[in-house]
């Protein structure tokens, strides 16, 4: 970090504004043949002559097929003027030769109504219909989402114009914009399996064979249409992966843990093991006969279990409604945040949003390396994506390898590896402050274990400063670390930027343990003997943060969730 | 960078005011951390966070309050060549320095004799160093104490009335090496300072013999009257009962005091006991010739 925040800044959004480029353009590519596909499947076609379709000019191929078949059957819908003109001649005729029909006397019939199986099988065509409508209008409404999207901003700087750009993709993920544009072919599949069904129904009361030969067809592409689904589910790398598909892998993966649950909490379940248990293991006949007849006499106590289910299944469901209804509002309106300090309220978040979505998009080690640079020049860290820690780690874990319990970095990744530690540092520390019950803190602690395990050799890895530091996190037994730095003398970043994370870091510990056993961990105050002891002593910020370590340990009121200044080199924590 | 750390030292403060042990007693591993920093306060002319942090030991008496990784530190500010105002600051510190545990503990305790001698000599430094000298002397690093420190007694320092180290320095390694080193006013000083009526000692027998073997000359009564008149005080002090004696170290129980009067007691007798032999000496060696055949004269002279 040799060169000044400004510059790994401009290098930082330079590197961005190149993925952004090449992802909207897949994106845009994406969406864009979605939505003309959707709209040649329900492509323009022109009917006329048709008098209550003249008003759709824009209706498709899919659209005229549907509005055939209910031309076909919209006349059954009324009386049928033919027969009734026959009905009134025939009476005519009796009128003037009433032996014309012998015996009987026509009458003019009384209509009373279309079939119920007509009015079944034309509410069909028309869900299928409107349903085809429906999708070429919010196929129309993407394009145009689209093309918003792939406007570009051209006043700013490139920062701004770069943070517009994040923002836009924000409201994307936030809005479920994905969500609607992949709604768009199931509409289309439900409108064609309403058509089937409706033609299925319309021919029964035709001709049977016919029928037969339909309902087979429409049976044979509805299976089809299930083994695929089913076959993407199933598997990731399958070729047939519709939204459907990706909708029932998420709903079989979360049925086994809740299906388990319930077997092991059913009221009813445990009732009926309990007796089974009784009765399973009795060689006597009249033990058996006994134990049945306990398990009858039980059945109200059986039925009431049963209702104690049913009841827990309707908590259960208003739980999950209320979890799936705060997330969404999380969503939409965000999380309340601790507010924020400094003059950069709005940008800091979108700069770490920019951050956390390139990390997360790009492959490329370079664009890590200007990313990683940023960030590890960030000051304030409000709103920090939690992703954004296991991203780090990932990038760092991508840079080293442990061979014979001996960790080293991949040759040319020195830069990387150094910058990706600082930064799973920083973000490390900062999300045990906001949010020390985060999921990603556990998962991160979890694979760090797995990878270094208490014996692995890590003196060979160029940053032993900044490890010392990440390995007390993970490992805080080993406190003697802070002697054995092999004679490397960190540069004052260093120095600052590892103060700052475990001042931080030793807050959140002594937060986490109830009020008497409230330490904070020796190996976090041995640094700071560590840094005071120095002669000269090192920066400021480095003192003051070592200072705020010892004040947390014996209980002063110190403010870590924020930091003092907004420069780089004068992290320091608030004093209250 | 001030306010923090006055922070720091009026939160020791208030603990040591409301004689906290549990806060206390659970943050050696935060004082220590501030050791580096007092210090440096101390060199500066700012004495607030050093005195505060060494009146937190008063409170706690843990035995190894400070953490052993010190040591390169205190090594540093003891250094012969540093500054005389780090090795002061580091010698106010080293009553509290865990010296058993340290890896080099023999060449710290020749640098911080070193330094001891090279400090202007205070109430307050006197009153520390003693301290630290009889914490070293009970511990394996005994032996590795310069003589020079022993004679340092010379300066006549105190101990205050609750200190933990009187009793280990009282130990009976301690007393024979002071006994070795065949100086009879050392040996007096040494048994002047251990002798409290606040604490019992542990080399009794040892001093038994010391005050036999090498009190017990003519011409020590000066030395025995010193050590008589300062038994007399704490068997006197001790008379005065449990409660009287409570107010000044809480920690005292009957027993104790029980057990302080007998060794008392008995050092007592084994001075008295010197006493009439030494005179019987002198009767014997001295006045009976003098009586039985008169003065020598120098008439042959």
């Amino acid at each position: 970090m040799s060169s000044a925040p400004e510059d790994l800044h401009a290098r930082f959004y330079e590197d961005y504004r190149k993925v952004a480029e090449d992802y909207d353009k897949e994106f845009m590519k994406k969406y864009d043949e979605d939505l003309n596909t959707t709209l040649i499947f329900v492509r323009p076609a022109h009917r006329p002559d048709t008098r209550v379709l003249t008003w759709i000019s824009q209706a498709g191929l899919f659209s005229a097929v549907t509005s055939a078949f209910i031309i076909q059957v919209q006349p059954e819908l009324q009386p049928d003027p033919n027969e009734e003109t026959a009905a009134l001649l025939r009476v005519l005729i009796h009128k003037t030769d009433n032996t014309t029909f012998g015996g009987n006397v026509p009458t003019v019939p009384q209509w009373s109504g279309p079939p119920r199986s007509i009015v079944q099988v034309q509410a069909m065509l028309y869900a299928s219909f409107a349903a085809t409508l429906l999708s070429a209008f919010l196929a129309m409404l993407g394009k145009q989402w689209l093309n918003r999207y792939a406007s570009t901003d051209m006043r700013g700087t490139a920062v701004e114009r770069s943070q517009n750009r994040q923002r836009k993709l924000n409201g994307i993920v936030t809005w479920y914009f994905e969500h609607v544009m992949e709604s768009l072919p199931l509409m289309l599949q439900a409108a064609l399996l309403l058509l089937g069904w409706a033609l299925c129904q319309y021919l029964w009361e035709i001709d049977l064979t016919v029928a037969t030969v339909v309902l087979c067809v429409t049976a044979f592409g509805l299976a089809f249409y299930f083994f695929v689904v089913a076959a993407g589910a199933a598997s990731g790398s399958c070729p047939y992966q519709t939204p459907g598909s990706r909708a029932l892998r998420s709903v079989v993966s979360a049925v086994p843990p809740a299906f388990k649950y319930a077997v092991e909490h059913s009221a009813a379940i445990n009732l009926f093991r309990s007796d089974l248990a009784c009765c399973l293991p009795s060689t006597s006949i009249y033990n058996l006969v006994c134990s049945l007849m306990t398990i009858l006499c039980g059945l109200p106590v059986v039925v009431l279990a049963l209702a104690i289910d049913v009841t827990r299944l309707g908590v259960a469901m208003v739980r999950l409604l209320v979890t799936f209804t705060r997330r969404a509002y999380i969503r939409l309106f965000g999380a309340p945040s601790t507010p924020t300090h400094g003059s950069d309220q709005e940008t800091t978040p979108m700069h770490l949003q920019c951050v956390s979505w390139i990390l997360q998009t790009s492959q490329d080690k370079t664009v890590h390396l200007s990313t990683l640079e940023s960030l590890a020049t960030m000051v304030e860290l409000d709103d920090l994506d939690p992703t954004l820690v296991a991203d780090c780690f990932d990038i760092f874990i991508g840079c080293v390898k442990v061979v014979d319990r001996t960790a080293m970095v991949t040759q040319v990744l020195e830069p990387l590896a150094t910058v990706s530690a600082t930064c799973l540092l920083l973000t490390f520390s900062h999300l045990s402050v906001v949010d020390p019950s985060s999921d990603i803190l556990g998962e991160v602690r979890r694979r760090y274990m797995m990878v270094f395990d208490p014996w692995t050799n890590t003196r060979g890895l160029p940053f032993p400063y900044t490890f010392c530091a990440i390995e007390g996190i993970f490992y805080p037994d080993r406190d003697e670390r802070w002697l054995d730095l092999g004679g490397y003398k960190p540069s004052s970043d260093e120095q600052i930027i590892t103060a700052h994370a475990l001042t931080k870091f030793a807050w959140s510990e002594y937060r986490r343990i109830e009020y008497y056993g409230r330490k904070v961990p020796r190996w976090i105050l041995r640094f700071a003997f560590h840094s005071l002891s120095m002669d000269p002593l090192p920066s400021t910020s480095v003192v003051v943060n070592c200072l705020s370590i010892i004040a947390i340990d014996l209980g002063c009121d110190i403010d870590v969730s924020s930091t003092r200044t907004t420069t780089t080199d004068e992290r320091c924590v608030r004093v209250q | 960078m001030d306010e923090i750390s006055d922070m720091i030292t009026r939160k020791l403060e208030t603990v040591i005011r409301d004689a906290d042990p549990y806060t206390l007693g659970h943050r050696g591993t935060a004082v220590t951390a501030f050791l580096p920093y007092a210090v440096r306060q101390e060199q500066n002319g700012r004495r607030g966070a050093l005195d505060a942090l060494l009146r937190v030991k008063n409170v706690t008496k843990p035995s190894h309050f400070m953490e052993p990784w010190v040591e390169p530190f205190v090594a540093a500010l003891l250094n012969e060549e540093g500054p005389i105002s780090a090795k002061r600051a580091a010698i106010l510190a080293s009553s509290h320095m865990p010296w058993v545990h340290f890896t080099n503990g023999e060449r710290l305790v020749q640098l911080w004799a070193s330094a001891v001698l090279a400090v202007p000599y205070t109430e307050k430094i006197g009153q520390i160093v003693t301290d630290a000298l009889l914490k070293i002397a009970g511990s394996p690093l005994l032996p590795y104490i310069p003589s020079g420190m022993w004679l340092w007694l010379g300066k006549r320092p105190s101990l205050p009335p609750d200190c933990a180290e009187r009793r280990w320095g009282s130990a009976e390694e301690v007393v024979r090496t002071v006994r070795v080193l065949g100086n009879v006013g050392t040996l007096t000083l040494y048994l002047l300072l251990v002798w409290s009526e606040w604490d019992y000692v542990l080399g009794l027998e040892e001093m038994c013999v010391s005050i036999r073997e090498v009190l017990g000359g003519i011409w020590m009564g000066r030395h025995r009257e010193d050590l008589s008149r300062r038994l007399d005080h704490i068997l006197g002090q001790l008379d005065l009962g449990l409660e009287y004696l409570r107010q000044s170290k809480p920690g005292l129980s009957e027993d104790g005091i029980q057990r302080m009067k007998a060794e008392y007691g008995r050092l007592k007798e084994v001075l008295l006991e010197v006493d009439r032999g030494v005179t019987g000496t002198l009767i014997r060696e001295y006045l009976r010739p003098v009586i039985l055949f008169g003065l020598p004269t120098n008439s042959r002279g």
